[in-house]
């Protein structure tokens, strides 16, 4: 549906999700089963991986 | 990795492939984002739960039941993990009550976009009431969802689910040609 393609594309520009914040799902996956846990930290830049 | 289909994506991932995994997160990255933002959580906030729900996800890889449904059990888990840290916070409130009139001032949104064409659909997705942005929020990421994976996200009950669908996007459509965005053809 062209409306909701073009409300996609205005999403994504206006509220894109953060690099960092995708960074850190894919590190989720990389250590899990690794690590104690993952700790997001509200200062919203950089997640903490702790090891276990 | 782009040919392959979610259920493929899921299996894949589950024994350890990382490129698989980086394709979900591609394909349904800006639907997790979209249900917290949805709930008016501030960015920080929301990427915790982005981050809580791709963490969820990689621990019950091999446990999904429905892998090619994936999109409605990412949602799921990401309204859980946004009502959860409502609560935490203590400042859950009613979801009528979480919709505010958009300022007159432009606010960072305002100064992110471009053109004039973005500037005024945007305006256009604001003025809409809060129920119809969440589900066109949802919609507009994933349109293949279900009714009930809408519900289950919005925490509605299925029933009319249709013709809110329906009706919301009638209005945008409306709208949007009022504003000129689109001709009276388009769909």
């Amino acid at each position: 549906m062209v409306i909701l393609d073009e409300l996609a594309r205005l999403l994504n520009q206006v509220d894109p999700v953060p690099a960092v914040v995708i960074a850190a799902a894919e590190a989720a996956f990389r250590t899990r089963g690794r690590i104690a846990e993952v700790v997001p930290r509200r200062s919203g830049d950089v997640f903490a991986l702790s090891q276990a | 990795m782009n040919e392959l289909c979610t259920a493929d994506l899921v299996a894949l991932a589950g024994q350890d492939d990382d490129d698989a995994w980086r394709e979900l997160v591609r394909r349904h990255g800006a639907l997790v984002w979209s249900v917290p933002r949805a709930f008016r959580l501030t960015e920080a906030d929301a990427s915790d739960v982005f981050q809580n729900t791709w963490l969820a996800l990689a621990e019950n890889l091999t446990r999904i039941r429905e892998p090619a449904r994936l999109a409605g059990w990412l949602i799921t888990t990401a309204r859980r993990e946004t009502l959860r840290l409502l609560e935490i916070r203590g400042r859950e409130e009613p979801i009528d009550s979480w919709w505010h009139a958009p300022a007159s001032d432009p606010g960072p949104e305002d100064v992110a976009l471009a053109g004039d064409r973005s500037t005024t659909l945007w305006r256009v997705f604001s003025g809409l009431s809060e129920r119809c942005q969440r589900m066109l929020r949802l919609l507009a990421h994933s349109p293949d969802l279900t009714y009930t994976e809408i519900a289950r996200a919005l925490g509605e009950r299925t029933n009319n689910l249709g013709s809110t669908r329906s009706r919301c996007l009638a209005v945008l459509r409306r709208r949007m040609l009022a504003a000129g965005l689109i001709e009276e053809a388009v769909w």
